[in-house]
């Protein structure tokens, strides 16, 4: 069997060799040329512009002309994006295609704002000192001091907005909205708006950049219900609208305050409903108007159950939206802010709309984590389902005043998980933080004043728990209270 | 040539063999048409002693006995010569002094005026006599603010907001008195901005320490605007035009029948459109067509203020008895004033009103009651009792909106320029009580007491049609009151060389301020308040050389808030039912040199001043939102020195130069606050408080022009205020920090008196070079004014 089996091999083996001699001794030398592409980047592809005409495979050539760059091996190529501002994020907006990392590109495009920060300028703080304001620009919020002594500019910035480079003020003391361009020497004024002929008297008390490259101005509503605002296209710099928003009334009750925020070509205002003459009477229940955004048409009064108070917020907004779009809303019942103690029983809740609708399945009660009463002063969102904010119990403020002493309580809010974790951090003031943005590499910062003590900038980890924080910055303290901090790049 | 009179009752020089006895010289001084001469040095010829006759032009001198030779001098007067002995003691001698005329070889001592009687009393203190510039068409304002250590801040035109300071003190710190009676009662018409300078003879500016006899609670400073107190018959009237349509009227005059009644009037009108030019930051316009940005006014095409015209009237009469043997003064009195303004701007111009205003009506019946030797010889008294009604009324009820080129851009459909809080028609009603006693008693020669009593009550309410939720405080009645009691000891030593005065003063303070208080609905709770202090010091100079004159002055003082402070307005100032009073310790040390003779022609004076201020308590206006809203407040704690120089020349007494210059060093003295936490700024200078200041100024007066015996009288006056921050000064980067320029301004005038002495004519420039001057932040001043006056005087 094996012996058959080899000689069969063999046998056709002689056959094939000479039937190959046979035939190539038929033709003598001439052959079949054929065109071999260079593949100078040996990567297999060849170059369709360098050619070799052989009836061997020449070395260093391939018979394909698949090789747009012969110059450097092929690879799987990546769209890659600008990173200007050197954050790790990228703009979308500007892509280059390669195979490796280009410098100055990142793979994210995350950045909504990649403008190159110029020198000592990356973050905006604002101060007030006995009534007065001041704020200044500072790359670093970890070492040293920030202090206003002989640095940074007059003015309140606490009401102000960072776009792309251009920082915007609301100057009520002149009635304007002033946009000053972020440059090595400080922020440059470059021009302004009139708030005085956008509305009466001039004076806003919100401003915010939203989603559609506008600026939206509003204050809380006067006597009559109506709720002054303004829109300022950033690109051009100009009012693109002005006038009032009509509040509809909810039975005998007019909308007292308000704050906006702008999803998806609408605007949800958090509200509270009373006796605008006394304030009283207030609605026992959570309520919030949409209107159709930049037109301010369409209101639609989106009403929850799930407890009743200011949902606008005070200094800050009341509402913010997470990553997947859903807002998340809480609300204040401090008899300190409505001068009664009509809401004082309700609890403190975060609530979500979704879909432009009070999601009712959704309700979290931040009163019930404690065993005493409290009431909300301020609640920035950091990311990633976290919330922090300022928990004040009832019993430690008994006047107005004193919540500007060390009555403050710094907590993490869960959202998702529902939980409620107390930072370790010193108590402090927070009621008169009027902006706080600054979230950068899942790091939340926050300026922490000590009434009578020290003043740093708190560096928190977000979700990082009781004790996921480090001492930044130290501030003047003493008079000087940090009422804002955000980011410029 | 010399002309002298003596028209005395009788007059010999006999000598007695009893003539060392000492004996007492009294008697009045008049000039040629009988009217009385405040201020007259009367000095014993080679010695320092002497005295100055009173405002009522009299005089008493003791003398160690034996024959003396007694001088009456005083400026504009020839000297005259009298030799006394004792048989002219407790005799009252009437003297009449000649006017001099010049005359190229001429040149005299000036005479002590009544300024160097003043000073001479150790207290802090400028005397300005206006009778040189009774002619000019200035303001009272602007005369004073010439003054060393004088700054007045105006926010604009004729009639606006005035706020003095005084040795760096400011505000109602400053107490403004007339023939020492409290101003804060006669309403804003009659009041040092407004009063025409032709019904203000002298005017006494006290830095610091305030004597008892302006017995009120200034702690800063007072300034003590003295009438006429003449009793001779007289009429005269003025009249001026000048830029923004502006015009001012006054009449005054005295009528005196020989039963002793007597019968004044004294009336003024002013008005004007105060239309002048304004440009740049915070003047601007926006609207749909630049997309709403603020386009700027500028110098080439400056916007014109369009609401801010103002007039006021204000008529006093009064009725009574002078020179009786009950009473040197008897007088009952009526003041009524009506004023009616349009109100421009808010705090700053960034912020413009069109249509609103503001009217004022005062209506204050008095009575007043003056008597030398008052029962027993030496006791001399004073009394006066007033009530006044004021009603002020804000009318804010446009729903028009309007900007720097004056036209309406828009409305308001809930009304009202001023707040968010919709229209105001807001009516406010002050009904006050004053009464001041005052008293002083020669004790021993050289020795006088003095006691001063000054009560004062207000009752504040409101009216508003449109009633907002946070006015209902200021609807209920409020009420302030306030008690000065002083007592002070003044003597004279050493021959006329050592001035004291030392004092003591009560202060007491009682409130009930309305708070507004939700518990089951809105309820007004009383805050009562009652408050008691003491308060002295000591004032004294000293002659070292005949040219050389020290003083010095210490004082703790006390001041209550006013009504406005604790009792709020009721539109941009809230009250504040907490207010304390504000303390103040401070001292003063001054020297006088000269006025020193330079050659025959040539003088000059020099005045240097330190003085050293610790103030706690202060009240403050606070702004606490964005729309300049606030409440005052009390700050702690401001402490500094500071020092003024006024050097004067003169030459051959024709040719006057001034140069004052004031420079202050307060600083915030709190160094940790009442919640224990410190202050960044201690020790920085005070903000928004201009700290040197400099006043360059150079008179000119001509006799004989184009007509015998006519007078022409001309002055360039210019005044620097260096620039100051709004700010504290060390926040933020000094270089893009809110200031109030420097501000250099030139004013001048020229004024011809007519041979008759009755017609007076004068044209008077002020901002000369057109400069844009603020004295508040983004609060644009008037540019070149040119006023033309006329004056008759009938005696």
């Amino acid at each position: 069997m094996k012996i058959g089996n080899f000689l069969n091999w063999s046998l056709g083996c002689f056959i094939l060799a000479l039937t190959l001699t046979l035939v190539s001794c038929e033709e003598d030398d001439p052959c079949t040329e054929t065109t071999w592409y260079a593949d100078t980047d040996n990567d297999g592809l060849g170059d369709p512009n360098s050619t070799n005409s052989a009836c061997e495979q020449p070395m260093g050539f391939v018979s394909n002309s698949d090789d747009t760059d012969d110059t450097k091996a092929f690879c799987e190529e990546l769209i890659w994006y600008e990173d200007l501002d050197e954050d790790g994020l990228g703009n979308p907006d500007v892509t280059t295609l390669d195979c490796d990392q280009p410098e100055g590109f990142v793979s994210n495009s995350d950045d909504d704002n990649d403008v190159p920060a110029p020198a000592n300028s990356k973050y905006t703080v604002g101060a007030s000192v006995d009534e007065e304001g001041y704020y200044l620009t500072t790359d670093d919020l970890l070492s040293g001091s920030i202090t206003l002594v002989g640095n940074g500019s007059e003015g309140f910035a606490a009401l102000s907005v960072s776009v792309n480079g251009f920082l915007y003020i609301l100057n009520n003391t002149e009635s304007l909205t002033e946009k000053f361009e972020l440059t090595e020497n400080g922020p440059v004024k470059v021009d302004a708006i009139s708030n005085a002929a956008l509305t009466p008297g001039g004076f806003f008390r919100y401003i915010q950049a939203t989603p559609n490259g506008d600026l939206f101005l509003s204050t809380n509503p006067n006597d009559d219900g109506l709720v002054p605002y303004a829109i300022i296209d950033i690109e051009t710099f100009t009012a693109t609208s002005n006038g009032f928003v009509t509040f509809p009334a909810i039975g005998a009750k007019n909308n007292l305050w308000v704050n906006g925020l702008v999803q998806d070509n609408k605007i949800y205002f958090g509200s509270i409903y009373g006796d605008a003459g006394t304030w009283t009477q207030l609605a026992d229940s959570l309520i919030t108007v949409s209107f159709d955004y930049p037109s301010l048409t369409n209101p639609e009064v989106m009403v929850s159950t799930a407890s009743a108070g200011m949902t606008a917020g005070y200094r800050t907004n009341g509402s913010f939206q997470t990553e997947n779009g859903d807002i998340y809303q809480y609300n204040m019942t401090s008899s300190l802010w409505y001068g009664n103690d009509e809401l004082a029983d309700k609890p403190s809740v975060f609530v979500r709309i979704q879909d432009g609708a009070y999601d009712d399945s959704y309700v979290f009660d931040i009163s019930a984590q404690f065993n005493e009463p409290i009431a909300l002063w301020n609640a920035w969102y950091a990311g990633n389902g976290i919330a922090y904010a300022n928990v004040v119990r009832v019993a430690d403020v008994p006047e107005w005043g004193d919540l500007v002493q060390n009555t403050g309580t710094l907590v993490e809010i869960n959202l998702m998980t529902q939980t409620v974790t107390e930072l370790n951090l010193p108590k402090a003031s927070f009621r008169d933080i009027f902006t706080l943005n600054c979230i950068e590499d899942d790091k939340f910062y926050i300026p922490v004043s000590v009434t009578g003590g020290e003043a740093h900038i708190y560096e928190i980890t977000i979700g990082g728990g009781a004790n996921g924080f480090q001492k930044g910055a130290a501030l003047d303290g003493s008079n000087v209270f940090v009422n804002a901090l955000f980011r410029n790049f | 040539m010399k002309y002298i009179t003596l028209s005395s009752i009788f007059f010999f020089c006999i000598f007695h063999s009893y003539a060392q006895r000492p004996y007492t010289v009294s008697g009045l001084v008049k000039n040629q048409e009988g009217e009385i001469i405040p201020g007259v040095s009367v000095s014993i010829k080679g010695t320092q002693t002497g005295t100055f006759t009173d405002k009522e032009g009299n005089f008493r001198l003791d003398i160690a006995g034996g024959t003396s030779v007694l001088i009456f001098s005083i400026i504009g007067f020839e000297n005259l010569e009298l030799g006394v002995d004792s048989s002219l003691n407790a005799k009252a001698l009437s003297i009449e002094l000649a006017y001099k005329t010049v005359g190229l070889d001429e040149v005299e001592v000036i005479a002590e005026s009544n300024s160097a009687r003043i000073e001479k009393k150790g207290f802090s203190v400028e005397a300005i006599e206006t009778q040189k510039i009774q002619a000019q068409s200035l303001e009272l304002n602007d005369v004073l603010g010439r003054t060393p250590g004088v700054r007045v801040r105006q926010s604009g035109g004729t009639g606006s907001d005035f706020n003095y300071s005084l040795d760096g003190m400011s505000g109602n710190a400053i107490r403004f008195f007339i023939d020492g009676i409290p101003m804060d009662y006669f309403g804003s018409s009659y009041s040092i901005n407004n009063l025409p300078i032709a019904l203000i003879e002298r005017v006494d500016i006290y830095k610091g320490v305030v004597p008892v006899e302006l017995g009120s609670d200034a702690l800063g400073g007072a300034i003590n605007l003295v009438t006429n107190q003449n009793i001779s018959n007289f009429a005269s009237a003025s009249y001026s035009i000048g830029s923004f349509n502006t015009h001012q009227v006054s009449l005054h005059g005295q009528w005196r029948f020989g039963s002793g009644l007597t019968t004044r009037l004294s009336t003024f009108y002013t008005y004007s459109d105060n239309n002048y030019k304004v440009w740049g930051r915070g003047v601007n316009y926006a609207d749909a067509s630049t997309g709403f940005k603020a386009v700027e006014f500028t110098e080439e095409n400056p916007a014109e203020r369009f609401n801010d015209d103002f007039q006021a009237a204000s008529v006093k009469l009064d009725l009574g008895f002078t020179d009786k043997n009950w009473a040197d003064q008897f007088f009952l009195t009526l003041l009524a004033t009506d004023q009616k303004r349009g109100v421009q701007t808010a705090q700053t111009m960034a912020q413009i009103f069109g249509e609103m205003r503001y009217n004022e009506q005062v209506l204050m019946p008095s009575l007043s009651y003056q008597k030398k030797d008052f029962i027993i010889e030496g006791l001399d008294v004073t009394a006066f009792a007033a009530y006044s009604l004021t009603e002020g009324l804000l009318v804010d009820t446009t729903t028009a909106r309007y900007d720097w080129r004056g036209e309406q851009i828009g409305v308001n459909v809930s009304g009202g320029e001023m707040g968010r809080n919709g229209r105001s028609l807001y009516t406010q009603k002050d009904e006050s009580e004053i009464y001041r006693f005052n008293g002083t008693y020669q004790l021993l020669p050289g020795v006088k007491l003095g006691l001063n009593y000054l009560f004062s009550s207000t009752r504040r309410t409101g009216e508003d049609p449109f009633t907002p939720t946070f006015r209902i405080p200021y609807l209920e009645p409020q009420n302030i009151g306030s008690h000065f009691a002083g007592l002070s000891v003044e003597t004279v030593r050493f021959e006329d060389k050592l001035h004291a005065n030392a004092f003591v003063k009560y202060y007491g303070y009682t409130s009930s301020i309305n708070d507004l208080v939700y518990t089951t609905e809105w309820e007004i709770i009383e805050y009562k308040n009652d408050v008691s202090n003491w308060g002295g010091g000591f004032a004294a100079s000293y002659r070292v050389f005949p040219k050389l004159l020290v003083k010095a002055s210490v004082e703790q003082a006390t001041r209550m808030p006013s009504p406005t402070e604790a009792l709020g307005d009721g539109v941009t100032i809230i009250n504040n039912p907490l207010i304390k009073p504000e303390q103040s310790f401070n001292t003063n040390v001054g020297t006088v040199w000269g006025r020193y003779e330079l050659g025959a022609r040539h003088g000059v004076k020099i005045a240097l001043t330190t003085f050293y201020r610790d103030v706690t308590d202060q009240l403050l206006f606070t702004v606490i939102d964005g729309q300049g809203n606030g409440e005052f407040r009390n700050i702690n704690r401001i402490s500094g020195t500071g020092a003024e120089i006024d050097i004067s020349y003169d030459y051959d007494r024709k040719l006057q130069f001034n140069l004052n210059g004031t420079y202050l060093d307060l600083r915030n003295n709190l160094k940790v606050d009442e919640n224990g936490r410190e202050n960044i700024v201690y020790r920085d200078r005070m903000r928004n408080t201009p700290y040197f200041m400099a006043n360059a100024g150079i008179e000119y007066t001509l006799t004989n022009v184009l007509q015998n015996k006519s007078k022409l009288f001309t002055y360039l006056n210019s005044s620097y205020v260096h620039p100051f921050f709004l700010g504290w000064p060390s926040l933020g980067n000094q270089d893009n920090k809110n200031f109030i320029p420097a501000q250099t301004v030139f004013d001048a005038g020229i004024g011809y008196t007519f041979p008759s002495q009755k017609f007076i004519v004068a044209i008077d420039v002020s901002n000369l070079l057109n400069e844009q001057v603020y004295d508040n932040f983004l609060l644009q001043k008037p540019g070149r004014a040119i006023f033309f006056k006329i004056n008759y005087h009938l005696k």
